[in-house]
């Protein structure tokens, strides 16, 4: 801190100028802050003030200026004290990957086929609470398109997908920067697989939902630069419900004539069986953290006696940031933030 | 300690399940591999082997050396295409990139009973036809309406249908021509069935293999042709038919049976009773089949034919079409 020798006030001051920021109840506060600020300077860095200096401040309008600093300042550390308030951040990540494919569905021809996906996901995880803080939970959502052709190149299989999990996990820190996350998620469904050119089976449905174990391991790795974090989960279902039409029934039969009996399946390791498998390495920069990694996802299960596979490994990129969301009545946002 | 307990716990876990299933193999894609899989397809998911007293192990047996002899892909799609024709099934095809192979003797073998250049002379149709959703339609002399639907992939709207039956409302009955209608989706014939019942009526059933064995069969689900929910045709109707009328035109003869004010004339359907599903062999040859047999509504099966109510032949060489001349006899007289 420097103060002009030929002196008036110390040059900061001019911070307490309300209008330097847009929102007045946010610039109050911030006057209360820097005032605050000011009056500490002045106590505690008087030794360094002249005599001549001291009088100078404490003139008589100084003195209630100081007054009313002082009172401002019980304000001040009163609203400061709703700024202590803990705020669970979302941590919420983008990510786009690109995979090779292997498709089979036994109801809709007997061929693997392979090609090419894509698969958008939204994976958002935070803290369960405050007083929870070593169990955390995941929402996420995930698109996956894929188009395959038969080994011979004379059909296309075309499947779309729509994936939400949520789930729970339970933080095991089993040294300073590596921590294992133990839980579960839900895992609902919905997706289709269309094979063009056949007849009253083009299209096969996708439905059903799993409970599923999962892992994961967090390993923070310090550089010169940044933390790195390397992230290795698993999942694999174990328990749910699967829809699946017999192998010679049609969907007329199902959906016109509402002959629904047995199309709806237990599952269970009997009769299906996969996992979901990443390896991530998140890289932060200067304004973002970037992600890269691989995954492979394999899910298979048999059900009437028709078999269905899924297999899919690629690339992942993507993108994390911690946020806060702020919505509804109860959750609004505090006045220092400025709402659209 | 307990820790690591606790991780090396949850790795058993998942390891003790990994691989406990088992993929199916690949198929071969050379003259036996495709033999062998036509062979399991048709003999575990076609429904009619035992209905036709059809010996399927015979028939491979028979083709089989023809099949793995093959040097060029067309000899091997004529060896199954004569294959599959043993099946006598208009629904059973084998597509390829150069050909498709289709049994015909079921309308071949028998006379055709339809003459599109007689239909549009100007005795019926003549020019001055109207022409919507695929019908042909028009009021003849006698004051009969008259349409003619050539397929069940053209489809039926229920705007046109108002406007047809607001256009023949002082019409004493209509005729719907179905001759060489070779089918298409089952949806539209419901719905064209649905305008002639006026109380939901058990038309037929449905049902479809549940095992590998040739008479592994569900429960029978019955066809429930419902009347539609605002039009209904209440005069006396006529299905003309030929044995090309197949397939879905086959289900549409089927409901109609049922209809107390609709009467069958002509020659008998030309079957296609079973729905068709599709798979396909190691080289990307698709085969289509029949899949799920439909029965009337004495569950028997409609397969081979539906006999029409009235049995009438067309005349070599006459320029009247016997069929609709009886049609309307039925219609203006009855």
């Amino acid at each position: 801190m420097q103060v002009r020798t030929g002196g008036l006030e110390p040059p900061h001051l001019s911070v307490l100028d309300p209008k330097s920021s847009a929102a007045t109840n946010y610039a109050t506060s911030a006057w209360i802050f820097e005032s605050a600020k000011v009056l500490f300077f002045v106590t505690r860095k008087s030794g360094y003030l002249s005599y001549h200096h001291f009088f100078y401040i404490c003139d008589m309008k100084k003195i209630y200026l100081i007054i009313a600093l002082l009172i401002s300042c019980y304000a001040g550390f009163a609203q400061d004290s709703l700024r202590s308030k803990s705020y669970l951040l979302n941590n919420k990540t983008h990510s786009f990957t690109l995979y090779g494919c292997e498709l089979f569905d036994g109801y809709l021809s007997p061929l693997y086929y392979s090609g090419l996906g894509v698969q958008f996901k939204q994976d958002v995880r935070r803290v369960w609470s405050e007083k929870l803080s070593n169990l955390s939970m995941q929402n996420s959502y995930t698109v996956n398109l894929m188009l395959t052709l038969n080994p011979a190149y004379t059909a296309n299989m075309f499947y779309l997908n729509f994936e939400y999990d949520w789930g729970m996990y339970y933080h095991l820190v089993a040294k300073k920067n590596l921590t294992f996350l133990l839980g579960g998620t839900v895992t609902p469904e919905i997706g289709g697989r269309l094979l063009p050119r056949n007849t009253n089976n083009i299209g096969n449905l996708d439905f059903g939902a799993s409970i599923n174990v999962a892992t994961q391991m967090r390993w923070k790795i310090p550089t010169k630069k940044r933390v790195l974090e390397l992230n290795v989960s698993f999942s694999m279902p174990v328990i749910g419900f699967a829809f699946a039409p017999q192998l010679g029934a049609s969907y007329y039969e199902i959906f016109y004539l509402k002959n629904q009996n047995d199309i709806f399946h237990f599952t269970f390791f009997h009769n299906k069986y996969g996992f979901k498998r990443s390896y991530t390495l998140d890289i932060p920069f200067k304004n973002s953290v970037f992600r890269v990694g691989i995954q492979r996802n394999l899910l298979k299960y048999s059900l009437h006696g028709v078999f269905y596979k899924r297999k899919y490994g690629g690339i992942i990129l993507g993108w994390q940031k911690n946020l806060f969301s702020f919505a509804g009545r109860k959750n609004k946002a505090p006045d220092r933030f400025i709402q659209y | 300690m307990e820790n690591q307990r606790i991780i090396c716990c949850i790795v058993c876990f998942l390891l003790t399940f990994t691989g406990c299933f088992k993929d199916p193999e690949k198929l071969v894609d050379d003259p036996s591999g495709n033999f062998d899989a036509l062979k399991e397809i048709i003999d575990t998911r076609y429904c009619y082997l035992d209905y036709k007293n059809i010996d399927w192990d015979e028939i491979c047996d028979t083709y089989r050396f023809d099949a793995q002899s093959a040097t060029t892909v067309y000899e091997l799609f004529d060896v199954f295409a004569s294959m599959l024709n043993e099946l006598q099934d208009g629904h059973v095809n084998l597509y390829s990139p150069f050909n498709t192979s289709q049994y015909d003797k079921w309308y071949t073998d028998y006379p055709a009973n339809f003459s599109s250049s007689i239909l549009f002379s100007d005795t019926y149709l003549g020019k001055d036809y109207l022409y919507a959703s695929g019908m042909y339609y028009k009021i003849l002399p006698s004051n009969v309406g008259y349409i003619y639907y050539s397929s069940f992939s053209n489809a039926v709207s229920n705007t046109t249908m108002s406007y047809i039956f607001d256009y023949f409302k002082n019409c004493s009955g209509i005729i719907i021509d179905v001759r060489n209608n070779g089918g298409g989706s089952l949806s539209y014939s419901e719905l064209l069935a649905s305008y002639f019942f006026k109380k939901e009526m058990t038309t037929g059933y449905m049902t479809h293999k549940v095992g590998s064995g040739h008479s592994d069969f569900s429960e029978l689900a019955p066809i429930i042709t419902k009347p539609h929910v605002s039009l209904y045709w209440d005069k006396k109707v006529v299905v003309l038919t030929n044995r090309m009328s197949y397939s879905a035109t086959n289900d549409f003869v089927n409901r109609m049976k049922s209809c107390d004010m609709a009467t069958i004339i002509g020659d008998k359907t030309g079957g296609g009773g079973g729905m068709p599903l599709s798979s396909e062999l190691p080289n990307g040859w698709s085969v289509r089949f029949s899949a799920c047999p439909m029965f009337d509504v004495d569950k028997q099966h409609t397969e081979w034919g539906i006999d029409p109510d009235l049995k009438v032949d067309m005349v070599d060489g006459s320029n009247f079409d016997h069929i609709i001349e009886t049609a309307i006899r039925w219609l203006t007289t009855g």
